[in-house]
């Protein structure tokens, strides 16, 4: 009945209005001298990239007290916040005024603010979107990822209302995945090497895409086509690099303390309570006090690669856009239960895939989806963002009855392990409800002042590795036709190989 | 095509179609299970709620202390003080039943917060608290008051002590309205009224003196203002009175709304949206009242701008109020009635609506046109809102009367429908193309009379040619 247009236009109005009324709600850290929290770490950075040199950035100096939110992101969130830095000093000076405007607070700077990540969410994560639904729509899906991107709850109480700019590293990386689902192999590795460049936390997504354009390139044909491939992307990816670092390249001393701002590892195995293995595992067993933090990155860094090695060898073996996305999803989820330092937002690196994956996992999806809103509970409790996060919840699961489920139009089959799967479900959603009120409403024993924060972090782990598991399955088993016009790196390869068959949609 | 060739081996979208096959049974529909009516409205519902909590920071600011007020004074007083307590300058004046909700709600108040530290909400706080639950059940009460009165419209009262800007209407007679209000999708439920104050002395002590006290209270700024001069040009915006719908029903919209102060921009605004809840109805049965409604509702949506005026809201108002609207509502009606909608007079108006805008927001100054008209923007506003309000308004009479004439449908004409129908049109399509109200087309298909008349002609025509054909053997 309504066209696409103005479907997409509406979706997209509906994403603004709900992410501007977000960021009415409080952010991290207001009003809590003296560290604040997240968005004077953000204010912060605008004041040292505006104020001092270059090369000071990232250096510990009397200007530049990097025990007070020093900046720990690549050279491109520095670039950003020297942007929104001047604008701010533009506008009025004591935004980021060195020194005087630590942990300065005005309803203008928060309007300010709240601006700047709107800016960049509309700059780059809708036209990702975009671009991300007229790649699926060669594949009769797009619509329900353009919608799931755009409405997932996660990502925009992160980032409006906590307050962070992951919509432009997780921008980049959707462009860069529509880039490389498209073929255009070269554009989508400077896109995401932009977004590793942006928040280094995007190396949880390098694997595959690593073992995605190595299956690539040998499917090229040839060891010509192969060198050639490896060498144009690879230039890519040194271009990109050097472009991003080249002011910081100038002395080395610069450079060796950049990397070293970008990887601390005496933060410790985890942070607060997150749904991660480690953190579950140290409800009953002391890991943080039985293994040292040098070791135990090593575990760490052990698992998470034996973990990832079955699901990124597969897809180096079967290089196509579908079991790419699967990949990443799976990728990202072993990450986030089994690597070093893990943060309760990112869950985020792995939601954004699952949201890729909609039309083909509806249910399982959006399930997956609603869980990792709600592990994000204890943070936002914290913020004050409990409320938002609630309704948000239910608007979510909603959408996912209205629009998600029916979308996909089916006849029903009935199979007694389908019947049990929709009954955990339902339970699940209820577990979530229970656990969720309990750790806002009910005061937790005195001795346990983390019950509920804990029991939630175990409850959603547990859940995210049943969701690994799961996606893993699917992933090994999709039908893979290497002559499917899915895979199309095998249709241009056709110079020395036999006339094949291809499939049309 | 990959995806349906690789959907038997997804396990999950088998679980899906049982799913949706569980649902296709239940409700005896086929599988075009997002169109549903209850589907949609479900999620309508839930969507709105949702949103509305959201909002809920939006409405702290200024509201807040008006209802604490009111609820410390129902909790802690005698029900013979209620309206004649002066502690606060924002003293009750709504009617008693407004007063007794304010005091169920106090009470159920005072149970949830019984383990925090505030005992008694005469001594509450308006911000700063920061356990959790006590952060949720505040706005939550407060915006209950909101929600259960005006049915998802949230008209408030509440003074401005640091606005500049007079705004100064109030919807008391709404609250004596309840149940005819109708609710309606439209961007009124953003809105926030403003009031002029309420500084008027009690004189009577006695108990049996409660009640013209109350009534006194609620009705004598209205008594008082109703002296006070209308401009010309708003008062075409006091809307209300009757509206005769299609088909002899009426719809009783506002009992009469005073105006109170000098501004009336929501007076208008609701007398528009009051007039848009109506036509939100009948906007379906007649294309020209399908016009009628989309301008008003635009208009009306505009007029109500000033009054959420705190750059927080700029956003909010932009998106929701017109373009979600807009687009909403011209989509679902050029669907239904086909373009255009609009005539290009019309549209030219709607577009000079762009720069008012912008006047609003930037204000004179900043625009080059001098610091020395501060009420120019909303002057303009008023102005500019009133002229669309009035035009609107004045597209009805005559829609109405063209109504009451029954033209009646020629055989001709009721074969032509039965005839399209046939081929597969439906109801609305029909309707469009011949320029025709739906139930007329639907009636005309159920008939049986028509359908008697039909079986006759064809009869008729068969034996002609039979007899034609007869004669040229």
């Amino acid at each position: 009945m309504l066209n696409k247009v103005s479907n997409t236009a509406m979706v997209s109005l509906a994403a603004i209005l709900v992410r501007w009324c977000v960021s009415l709600h409080p952010y991290s850290g207001q009003g809590k001298p003296p560290m604040y929290g997240d968005y004077e770490a953000q204010r912060h950075w605008q004041e040292v990239t505006v104020n001092l040199p270059l090369a000071e950035w990232y250096a510990n100096t009397t200007d530049n007290d990097l025990q007070y939110w020093g900046l720990d992101y690549p050279p491109l969130t520095a670039y950003h916040s020297y942007l929104c830095g001047v604008a701010a000093r533009k506008l009025d000076p004591r935004f980021v005024a060195l020194h005087e405007s630590r942990g300065y607070e005005s309803d203008a700077h928060k309007l300010f603010m709240r601006y700047t990540v709107l800016l960049a969410d509309l700059l780059l994560f809708f036209p990702a979107a975009y671009c991300m639904m007229q790649v699926l729509g060669k594949w009769r899906a797009g619509r329900q990822e353009f919608v799931c991107l755009l409405l997932y709850p996660g990502l925009y109480l992160v980032d409006h209302g906590h307050f962070q700019y992951n919509a432009v590293s997780l921008g980049l990386f959707v462009l860069a995945v529509a880039a490389l689902s498209s073929n255009r192999d070269c554009l989508g590795t400077v896109l995401f090497c932009l977004a590793l460049n942006y928040k280094q936390m995007e190396l949880y997504h390098a694997l595959p895409f690593f073992f995605y354009l190595l299956g690539v390139c040998f499917r090229q044909g040839g060891i010509l086509g192969f060198m050639w491939k490896l060498i144009k992307l690879g230039f890519c990816v040194v271009t990109t690099f050097t472009v991003v670092w080249l002011p910081f390249a100038s002395d080395a001393t610069v450079l060796a303390q950049a990397v070293h701002r970008l990887f601390p590892f005496e933060r410790g195995l985890f942070e607060d309570k997150v749904a991660s293995v480690w953190c579950s595992l140290s409800v009953v067993v002391k890991v943080k006090a039985l293994v040292d933090n040098k070791n135990m990155a090593l575990i760490c860094l052990l698992s998470t690669v034996v973990c990832m090695l079955p699901s990124s060898l597969h897809l180096f073996a079967r290089p196509t856009p579908r079991h790419f996305r699967y990949a990443l999803l799976n990728a990202s989820l072993v990450f986030f239960l089994l690597s070093y330092h893990v943060h309760e937002k990112t869950i985020l690196l792995a939601a954004i895939p699952a949201c890729m994956l909609v039309s083909e996992e509806p249910f399982m999806a959006a399930w997956f989806l609603t869980v990792s809103t709600v592990s994000l509970l204890p943070l936002m409790i914290k913020d004050g963002l409990t409320v938002p996060l609630l309704g948000l919840t239910v608007a979510f699961v909603a959408l996912t009855h209205y629009y998600l489920l029916p979308g996909t139009q089916k006849v029903a089959r009935k199979t007694s392990l389908w019947v049990w799967m929709r009954r955990t479900y339902f339970l699940s959603l209820a577990g979530l409800m229970l656990l969720g009120g309990a750790a806002v409403l009910v005061p937790p024993p005195p001795k346990l002042p983390d019950l509920f924060p804990v029991l939630l972090a175990i409850y959603c782990c547990g859940h995210f590795i049943f969701f690994c598991l799961y996606f893993h399955y699917c992933q090994f088993t999709i039908k893979y036709n290497s002559a499917s016009s899915n895979n199309t790196h095998t249709a241009n390869a056709s110079n020395n190989k036999q006339q094949r068959k291809v499939k049309s949609n | 095509m990959e995806n349906s060739a690789a959907g038997s081996d997804c396990p999950s979208r088998m679980f899906v179609r049982r799913l949706i096959g569980n649902a296709a049974k239940s409700t005896k529909k086929s599988a075009s299970g997002s169109d549903h009516p209850s589907r949609m409205f479900g999620l309508a519902v839930i969507g709105m709620s949702c949103l509305k909590l959201l909002l809920l920071p939006a409405y702290r600011s200024t509201d807040f202390e008006v209802h604490r007020n009111w609820l410390a004074v129902t909790h802690s007083l005698p029900v013979d003080r209620w309206y004649v307590d002066q502690t606060s300058p924002w003293t009750l004046d709504y009617p008693p039943l407004f007063a007794w909700f304010e005091f169920l709600l106090a009470k159920s108040f005072h149970t949830t917060t019984q383990h925090h530290t505030h005992t008694s909400t005469t001594t509450l706080h308006p911000s700063t608290s920061t356990t959790p639950p006590h952060s949720i059940t505040q706005p939550l009460h407060h915006h209950t008051t909101t929600t259960l009165l005006h049915n998802h419209h949230h008209h408030h009262t509440t003074h401005k002590h640091t606005s500049s800007h007079p705004h100064t209407t109030t919807t008391i007679p709404q609250h004596h309205i309840t149940t005819l209000h109708i609710v309606s999708s439209s961007g009124g439920s953003f809105l926030r009224c403003c009031n002029a104050g309420h500084q008027q002395p009690q004189l009577c002590l006695a108990h049996d003196g409660v009640v013209p006290e109350a009534v006194r209270n609620c009705y004598r700024p209205c008594l008082r203002l109703r002296m006070q001069s209308v401009s010309v040009g708003r008062s075409g915006g006091q809307g209300g009175g009757q509206v005769k719908g299609s088909g002899g029903h009426s719809i009783r919209v506002s009992g009469g709304q005073r105006v109170r102060g000098s501004g009336s921009h929501s007076v208008r605004g609701s007398g528009g949206q009051g007039g848009g809840q109506v036509k939100g109805l009948l906007c379906l049965l007649r294309k020209g009242e399908a016009q009628a409604f989309l301008f008003l509702s635009i208009v009306g949506h505009f007029s109500l701008f000033p009054l959420l005026f705190t750059p927080q809201e700029t956003p909010i108002k932009v998106v929701t109020a017109l373009m979600l609207h807009t687009l909403f509502t011209v989509q679902v009606l050029r669907a239904q009635w086909g373009q255009p909608l609009l005539h290009a007079v019309e549209n030219l108006y709607l577009l000079g609506l762009v720069p008012l805008f912008l006047l609003l927001e930037l204000g004179p100054g900043r625009l080059g046109l001098g610091e020395g008209l501060p009420f120019l923007p909303l002057m303009l506003v008023s102005v500019y809102c009133a002229l669309g309000v009035t035009y609107s308004w004045g597209r009805y009479p005559p829609m109405f009367c063209l109504h009451r004439k029954r033209s009646s449908l020629t055989l001709d004409v009721k074969l032509d429908i039965l005839k399209r129908e046939e081929q597969g049109d439906g109801t609305s399509t029909i309707s469009r193309n011949l320029g025709l109200a739906q139930p007329t087309v639907w009636t005309v298909l159920n008939c049986e009379a028509i359908k008697k008349a039909e079986e006759n002609v064809m009869d008729l025509q068969s034996r002609a040619l039979s007899t034609h054909s007869a004669e040229d053997e």
